[in-house]
């Protein structure tokens, strides 16, 4: 049996953000921007997200789990790519495609509690507009700052329930290995430590124990994650359209 | 309201005779969907087919079955482009056998559309050289078998669905705060769905995960309906007991749609009053 973290997103957090710090008040000044503007934004391969996004994110990559130092965390795959290109057409630039974590940004989920939130210290490297100050001169968070805390709230709300959900299908055996490994055009892509939902045991006893726990949005969940597994042919296209042959053919 | 309400008048189906002397044509275009209104599914196909179409359930005929909606007012996009050429990134089964499909009544009985065959494509034998079905045409009942194999699972899907009381019917808005018309067509309301105790929705796929996958495909491709039609969802059916654990809901503050959660223009329009 696998032992989870007690921390969930521990094995993705450190690769995501660059400097996480907690935000005190003389950050309310801090300007903050579009989601696109940021890098990470625009290239996260991995990105952690809660049962809640799954149908909304299902129409745009696959979401399966990323075991990773001990700890099993529910991601979007947004490419096969670990630079960031690749990804299907509209993403990252259609805001329904960025998962609650990257309309977050640079506000960090899943690190909080109640109050208390963390900022990621990047620059956006390709600003869209000015940006807007995170609060107004009368103390309250900005538009742009409110929608980001929205998301941020949304997700981290979520999150309990969502890792709970994840330690019991890693503790009851019920997902996977789901090997990603692609001839495109001549050149390997692979992807790394990425499980699904286990196929021969959707009608197992584990599997009935863990609906009736977690009840009728949990199992749909489990439906949006399989309809999501669908859209990994598209990621194996995307990823041929920026295979290095195809580049230099342009 | 019915999607297939005009199929059975538009589209004529006949025996294919099989004999050395009968020919058919291909199907020259897909321009026909809209007059099929549905597509019966296989179980094989639901959850891709919910990327592309409308998932349902037709309660009509004293059974139901899950489809897929082609008819036009289903649709935010065109199926078709102006050549006839299916502008999907799946077709289902049912679609791609055209013109053919076994016969209504059961059996192995192998009927031929006689008015969706093309003017323009070649002609060709129903039987080959050594008289037996052509290579083409079997490979069509092949799928056609798997097809109706996969409709009778989907079927009882169906039918577990409808005895939990999760499915509610579309229904179109004629004109603007005018009335609705329900349709016989049936998908999942989200509503019903999280009031069912988590007891019930586990018996629901004790034996066959294949409800589930009914529900997330109904309620996935939901999103691909425009905005007349709408699901005549319950109000208050899923209000919490107080004996039962918190449910994780389909919150309507965290739900996520298409609309643009990030606006540019307010943002920077804040941006500028604010400094």
């Amino acid at each position: 049996m696998t032992h989870t973290s007690p921390e969930p997103l521990t094995g993705l957090r450190a690769s995501l953000y660059e400097a996480v710090r907690p935000f005190d008040p003389q950050d309310g000044s801090m300007r903050i921007f579009a989601p696109a503007s940021y890098s990470l934004v625009r290239h996260a391969q991995l990105v952690p997200v809660v049962h809640i996004e799954a149908f909304s994110l299902a129409h745009w990559f696959p979401l399966c789990w990323l075991k990773r130092d001990g700890c099993t965390t529910l991601v979007a795959l947004r490419t096969l790519r670990s630079d960031g290109s690749g990804q299907p057409a509209g993403s990252p630039d259609t805001a329904a495609s960025l998962p609650l974590a990257l309309r977050a940004y640079p506000f960090v989920v899943g690190a909080g509690g109640g109050d208390r939130h963390f900022l990621d210290a990047a620059i956006p490297d390709q600003p869209s507009d000015v940006g807007a100050p995170i609060m107004t001169q009368a103390g309250k968070a900005g538009p742009g700052a409110q929608l980001k805390m929205q998301a941020l709230a949304a997700f981290d709300h979520a999150l309990a329930v969502s890792q709970a959900m994840t330690d019991t299908l890693v503790e009851s055996d019920l997902l996977e290995a789901w090997p990603l490994d692609f001839d495109v055009d001549g050149e390997r892509v692979v992807v790394d430590d990425m499980f699904v939902l286990k196929a021969s045991e959707l009608t197992s006893v584990r599997m009935f124990q863990f609906i009736e726990k977690y009840g009728s949005a949990a199992a749909a969940f489990l439906g949006a994650h399989r309809i999501s597994l669908f859209r990994a042919g598209s990621l194996v296209q995307a990823a041929r359209r920026t295979a290095p042959a195809a580049i230099a053919a342009q | 309201m019915h999607p297939e309400s005009t199929q059975t008048q538009a589209i004529r189906y006949v025996r294919l005779q099989l004999d050395a002397a009968t020919r058919w044509r291909r199907r020259e275009s897909f321009a026909c969907v809209s007059q099929l209104g549905q597509l019966a599914l296989s179980d094989s196909e639901l959850l891709v087919s919910s990327h592309h179409l409308p998932i349902a359930i037709d309660s009509g005929d004293d059974r139901l079955q899950v489809v897929a909606i082609t008819s036009p007012q289903f649709q935010r996009t065109p199926l078709v482009d102006a050549d006839g050429q299916w502008r999907r990134g799946y077709a289902p089964i049912a679609l791609r056998c055209l013109p053919f499909r076994l016969g209504v009544e059961g059996g192995d009985t192998l009927e031929i559309a006689t008015n969706l065959q093309g003017h323009a494509t070649a002609e060709a034998p129903v039987l080959d050289d050594k008289g037996e079905l052509a290579a083409e045409i079997k490979q069509a009942v092949a799928l056609l078998r798997r097809l109706e194999a996969g409709k009778r699972r989907l079927q009882m899907a169906a039918e577990k669905l409808l005895i939990a009381d999760v499915l509610a019917p579309f229904q179109v808005m004629r004109a603007p705060g005018g009335a609705s018309v329900r349709s016989r067509i049936l998908t999942v309301d989200r509503n019903k769905l999280a009031a069912l105790s988590p007891r019930r929705i586990s018996h629901i796929a004790r034996d066959d995960f294949l409800p589930i996958d009914l529900v997330a495909a109904c309620l996935f491709s939901q999103r691909l309906v425009p905005a007349p039609i709408s699901v005549a969802t319950e109000p208050g059916a899923a209000a919490s007991e107080p004996d039962q654990p918190p449910r994780i809901q389909f919150n309507a503050n965290t739900q996520l749609d298409d609309s643009e959660l990030f606006s540019f223009d307010a943002f920077v329009r804040a941006g500028h009053r604010d400094d």
